[in-house]
């Protein structure tokens, strides 16, 4: 970057000749950059990285810092100021709260059914290529902008002015290198065109759809002259503010010393700043004290800044307003005050109207009882901006009131006139709405069990992290900051203490809405469907919660019992309300079934059963089918309480084959013994890389399955990776010098003998290290059930008949003899005894 | 010129104010001048405080007497008061019944001006445009001559300041025919018509007659520019043909070229000698005539001085510093304009400065004093008068 080099094209930069060189391409260039899209994940990850990159002593920093004081002419302080205002503004959490609030999504471009009733979605589109011509010498307004179109996945093309500097170049050709795949610098080019360049400004501008433009009325028609009737205008136009006093503090020390700092803090720059300061009077008399008052505390504050250096045109408009308001005096109109160095002037002046002062330190004092706010005001309606208003609480309602139906657009506290929150209001409007458009699609029945357009694409590979794989220990461990912790639930697992896992509710509702997606996905109607959630609540536990507010978002028909103990209760509900969908546990529903087989077998009429936490197995639900109807059985989701929903099946989906929630999380699959990604039919440990957690890092969490990729295509069309359940990895353990897996014991058992009751395996040391199988009474003999295992297993076989390493006996024991996890009830797979603390 | 001579309102009260501006040479210097000058400026401060109480109580309020003004050195301290004050409030120094005319002046911000005139104060302007005239020989009342007016053709109680002094500048050489560039459509408005400007130079310069032409220089510069487009060829105008413009780029400020641009412009299109082709300087505020002298810059005539003023204190400053423009002149009376600050930066010159020989002052004008937008995006005061309230 340099003066000789001062435009940004799509990364490059250009000289003038090179630019004029360029311009012929532009309409081809832009438009193939708006052909391959923006995501708004890549925006926020490149703005996140520097606003970072800015805060460190970096060389986007020093670079910013010198332009900031060798061509803006601010002091060090000051430069550093407005820098950390960029990095603020730059940060993910501010620029997804105000996607949240201005586009109602972080994820806006993407289409999304409207509701789960309706066969409809809605997202947001770019405008397409979104021209922004920055006000001259305001430093920031003009990149910031850019990063506002490019939330909107527009292409930007930014002017800045013959006698700019270029630190909006500066700035957007960082931005763009912090973006590895390139996109984002891509669809930025920033040029210096001076405006009286009309040609190559027309050219620059032909290919705009929309017109971002600061200024007067003058400047924006000048605009509009070179441009066609069709292009879209978002007009910043130019703002007025002011200060009302009310009565009852005009004589507060606080309030002079506040209205001072408003005034001098900026020199009255901002368009926020008071140009005119109303006092709820009619008297002159009162007025003029008052005036005399701010003098005083402009006088007192102004002593600690010094005033900046005023251009002739500046100082000139400054005398002149002075001196003809000093004329208006000798008609009894007006007052000025100022001092001997003319450090500030304070025009007291009786008539109402509102009125523009000429700026640094110029205030206007001007007469305005509450009853005439609205007829005062109107006239200047369409440049109303700020009031900032000293009044008490008990009428701040009537006083807000007047003033919203005056055209005011922002009331804040005298002394914040300038403070502003993420996602709040520019000049009555969101921005991002006017950078973008509304798109709805109907989609009839074509789309059923399927969200978010996205899940029909593939999705974005994601780079995994450069990290260790963080255990769940670790996780644990780790800290959570006050202002994420919103939720506490109890962090699951079969085995072990029972730890908290920490939510935002933003998190927490975005985990919901993935899960409702999942339901929604496996084969949940809620049109129709009238669903029982029977997960477990209480102590802390999220089970029924989090699927009641799946439900609620699915806006699905809901009974909510939860794992009741008064089963009898429970049926009776179902078949008196002709429930079709059951949501629980399968040890609860087993318990239900079994215990009133033939009221439900009689009823036929629970349809599909979700479930979560274990699994059922095949003779189960073959079971559910024949005897009660049952036609779906699928799992409700696949998640942990610790890294949310992860996984979901799919109408298409068989037994414990899953989609991958890509939008909240990245999956790899590892070896058991190393941290090397598998090969494509190799079982390995699941790891998860959440994509959104606020406050914290869920960064390759070890979430203690195994399993595999499944790579064919989905029957479904959903282009979310697949992948398969394998088991605990703790299902995974090493007796007798192999890999066994608890699952395969289950399964064979299952498919050998019709087996549908518990499995418990117990591993002990000794001479010989020994594997005790325990079933339940309803299992065959224990040598037909060894026979069985050894039977199916080649492996086990080998271990125990041919090498004798191992030692296998069966045992048939009473349920509560079984071992189970205190808290949670879930049956414990496999006792490792040879480990401490393993029994 | 076959009315009476221009007469003051009080031939006692302003006896020095009629005798200056009876004062027939428009560039003369001396003693004794400086002391006509300031016996009018007496007369004339004197005159106004008696009869407006807003003048009155601005010189009570800053403890000045008309005494006070002893030589030219004493007009730094006389109260003045900004032409933009001028657009708020209308001042009156004579009963409204002796108006004789007021006139609106052509501003680019939504507020016009308002002055009133009397009949000696716009006739006594007039007459020293009569007596510039004369002085550089341009009244040629016999010769018949051609005119182009760049300004708007009339229509019965049109008010803008510039219009009416374009008419009786067809005074001074016999018309013989006339077209206006600004053609009345009828409905109350105007159109700039090129076409027929090009039309009316060709038949002019065939014509073989001399040609004035007036008006706003914007119009010429388009004019001109239209002809080169359209690849007319260079006309040859009678060699005492004369351009005289005012008004200044108003409204096309974008599109404004420097004068030397613009002569060059004419002397090639049109072959009228550079030292025939003339700005003039006035507003409706202070009506006396500057026009440019033979080296094109804007002398100071006898009946006014010029001072200029820092714009931060107010300070009168001295030759060759920029600051507010201002003017002194006792020929008004029906409103107390007599020291007013214009909205315009500019510089004063020493005439040994100038190579035209005159032996006045000359100014030069450096632009319009203050903003007409901010640099930020608060509102500016010139935005907010273009409003309609």
């Amino acid at each position: 970057m340099s003066q000789e080099k001062p435009h940004l094209w799509q990364g490059q930069w250009l000289a003038d000749s090179e630019f004029e060189a360029r311009l012929a391409s532009l309409g081809e260039v832009t438009a193939q950059a708006l052909a391959e899209g923006l995501p708004t994940a890549r925006v926020l990850d490149a703005c996140a990285a520097l606003g970072e990159r800015l805060r460190e002593s970096s060389a986007e920093r020093q670079a910013a810092l010198g332009i900031l004081q060798a061509d803006h002419g601010l002091a060090p302080a000051e430069a550093v100021a407005q820098l950390e205002e960029i990095a603020a503004f730059l940060g993910r959490d501010g620029l997804e709260e105000k996607l949240r609030r201005e586009l109602g999504s972080i994820d806006p471009l993407t289409p999304t059914r409207i509701g789960f009733r309706v066969d409809a979605f809605e997202c947001y589109a770019p405008l397409g290529i979104l021209a922004h011509v920055a006000p001259t010498n305001a430093a920031t307004v003009g990149s910031l902008s850019v990063v506002e179109g490019l939330l909107a996945g527009n292409v930007n093309l930014l002017k800045t002015g013959g006698q700019d500097s270029l630190l909006a170049q500066h700035i957007l050709a960082a931005l763009g290198a912090c973006d590895p795949s390139g996109g984002v610098a891509r669809h930025i080019i920033a040029a210096r065109i001076p405006s009286r360049d009309e040609a190559r400004l027309r050219r620059f501008l032909a290919v705009a759809d929309g017109v971002a433009v600061w200024g007067s009325e003058e400047a924006v028609s000048e605009l509009r002259r070179l441009m066609t009737d069709d292009v879209r205008f978002i007009e910043w136009g130019p703002k007025i503010s002011f200060a009302y006093v009310a009565a009852s503090h005009a004589a507060d020390p606080a309030t002079f010393a506040k209205l001072a700092d408003e005034i001098i803090l900026v020199e009255q720059q901002a368009c926020a700043s008071p140009q005119v300061v109303y006092l709820e009077t009619a008297d002159k008399d009162e007025l003029a004290r008052f005036g005399a008052r701010l003098a005083a505390a402009l006088g007192v504050a102004g002593a600690r800044k010094a005033p900046p250096p005023l251009s002739s045109a500046e100082q000139a408009e400054i005398t002149s307003v002075t001196e003809v308001t000093r004329l208006e005096s000798h008609l009894g109109l007006t007052q000025v005050l100022t001092d001997a160095a003319g450090s500030y002037r304070v025009l007291v002046d009786y008539r109402p109207a509102l009125r523009a002062s000429p700026l640094y330190r110029t205030i206007w004092v001007k007469p305005l009882p509450q009853s005439e706010i609205v007829t005062v005001l109107r006239p200047m309606r369409r440049y109303l901006q700020t009031a900032g208003l000293a009044c008490r609480s008990e009428d701040y309602a009537a006083l807000v009131t007047a003033f919203v139906g005056a055209g005011v657009l922002r009331i804040a506290e005298l002394g914040s006139m300038l403070s502003s929150y993420a996602g709040e209001p520019h000049d009555g409007v969101y921005a991002l709405p006017r950078y973008a458009q509304r798109i709805s699609l109907q989609t009839g029945a074509t789309l059923a069990g399927v969200a978010a357009l996205g899940q029909l694409l593939p999705p974005q590979p994601t780079v995994p992290k450069q990290r260790p794989v963080l255990t769940k220990a670790e996780f644990q461990t780790a800290q959570v900051d006050d202002a994420f912790a919103d939720l506490y639930f109890k962090s699951g697992g079969s085995s072990g203490d029972p730890k908290l896992s920490i939510f935002a509710y933003d998190d927490y509702h975005r985990h919901m809405l993935l899960a409702a997606r999942g339901l929604y996905a496996a084969g949940l109607d809620p049109g129709r469907d009238r669903c029982m959630n029977l997960f477990f609540a209480g102590g802390l536990y999220g089970g029924f919660i989090s699927f009641f507010s799946v439900l609620e978002m699915l806006t699905a028909r809901q009974f909510p019992m939860a794992a009741h103990a008064d089963t009898a209760e429970v049926v009776r509900t179902i078949v008196e309300k002709r429930v079709n969908v059951l949501l629980g546990m399968p040890s609860y529903i087993i318990q239900l079934f079994q215990r009133h087989a033939d009221q439900l077998a009689a009823y036929r009429g629970v349809e599909k059963i979700f479930y979560g936490g274990e699994h059922f197995t095949p003779p189960q639900c073959q079971l559910f089918q024949e005897k009660f109807g049952v036609a779906l059985v699928k799992s409700a989701t696949y998640g942990s309480v610790d890294a949310g929903p992860l996984g979901y099946q799919c109408r298409a989906s068989e037994g414990s084959v899953h989609h991958l929630h890509s939008q909240l999380h990245g999956l790899e699959i590892l070896q058991l013994d190393s941290d090397q990604p598998v090969a494509p039919d190799e079982t390995g440990r699941l790891v998860f890389t959440s994509k959104v957690r606020r406050g914290q890092n869920l960064d390759r969490y070890e979430i203690g399955d195994v399993g595999r990729w499944v790579a064919d295509e989905c029957a479904c069309g959903i282009k979310e990776p697949r992948f398969e359940l394998l088991g605990r990895h703790g299902d995974v353990f090493r007796i007798g010098t192999m890999f066994l897996n608890y699952r395969r014991f289950v399964d064979t058992l299952g498919d050998a003998l019709g087996y549908a009751g518990e499995v418990q395996l117990v591993l002990a040391a000794g001479a010989v290290e020994e594997l005790q199988v325990l079933v339940d009474k309803s299992a065959p003999e224990a040598s037909i059930v060894a026979r069985a295992l050894l039977a199916r297993d080649h492996d086990l076989w080998e271990a125990v008949e041919q090498d004798r390493l191992l030692r296998l006996t069966v045992r048939q024991v009473p349920a509560g003899e079984l071992q189970r996890t205190p808290g949670s009830g879930k049956l414990r797979g496999v006792i490792d005894l040879r480990i401490k603390g393993g029994g | 010129m076959t009315e009476d001579a221009p007469r003051v309102p009080d031939s006692t009260a302003l006896a020095s104010v009629q005798e200056l501006c009876d004062f027939a040479t428009p560039y003369a210097t001396g003693e004794a001048l400086d002391q006509l000058f300031c016996a009018a400026m007496r007369q004339c401060v004197a005159w106004h405080a008696a009869r407006s109480p807003f003048y009155a109580r601005l010189l009570a309020d800053h403890g000045f007497v008309a005494a006070q003004l002893e030589t030219t050195n004493d007009l730094e301290h006389l109260p003045f008061i900004l032409a933009n004050f001028f657009k708020a409030h209308e001042v009156l120094s004579i009963p409204p019944g002796d108006v004789y005319l007021h006139l609106t002046s052509s501003g680019t911000s939504g507020q016009k001006s308002q002055i009133f005139f009397d009949e000696w104060t716009i006739r006594g302007a007039q007459r020293m445009v009569d007596f510039i005239f004369a002085h550089y020989g341009w009244t040629t009342v016999t010769e018949p001559t051609n005119y182009l007016l760049y300004s708007y053709e009339p229509q019965p109680g049109f008010k803008v300041g510039t219009s009416y002094t374009d008419n009786f500048l067809l005074k001074y050489a016999q018309v013989n025919r006339v077209e206006y560039a600004l053609k009345n459509t009828g409905d109350g408005r105007h159109e700039f018509d090129p076409f027929g400007c090009i039309r009316a130079l060709q038949s002019f310069a065939e014509e073989g007659l001399p040609v004035r032409i007036f008006g706003f220089p914007a119009f010429m510069h388009f004019t001109l520019e239209r002809m080169r487009a359209m690849g007319v060829a260079p006309l040859k105008l009678h060699p005492r043909s004369l351009t005289f413009f005012g008004g200044g780029w108003k409204g096309h400020q974008d599109q404004a070229i420097a004068k030397p641009a613009l002569y060059a412009e004419i002397a090639r299109m049109l072959a009228v000698p550079d030292e025939r082709i003339r700005d003039g300087f006035g507003s409706v505020e202070h009506c006396i005539p500057y026009v440019e002298c033979s080296m094109h810059e804007f002398h100071v005539p006898v009946w006014s001085r010029v001072q200029i003023r820092d714009v931060r204190t107010m300070a009168v400053l001295g030759y060759g510093r920029p600051g507010y423009l201002s003017f002194i002149s006792p020929y008004i009376t029906s409103v107390p304009a007599h020291h007013v600050i214009m909205g315009d930066l500019a510089q004063l010159e020493a005439p040994e400065n100038c190579r035209c020989g005159l032996a006045t002052p000359f100014f030069r004008v450096l632009g319009r004093a203050g903003l007409s937008r901010n640099k930020s995006c608060a509102v500016a005061a010139a935005e907010l008068l273009r409003r309609p309230s």
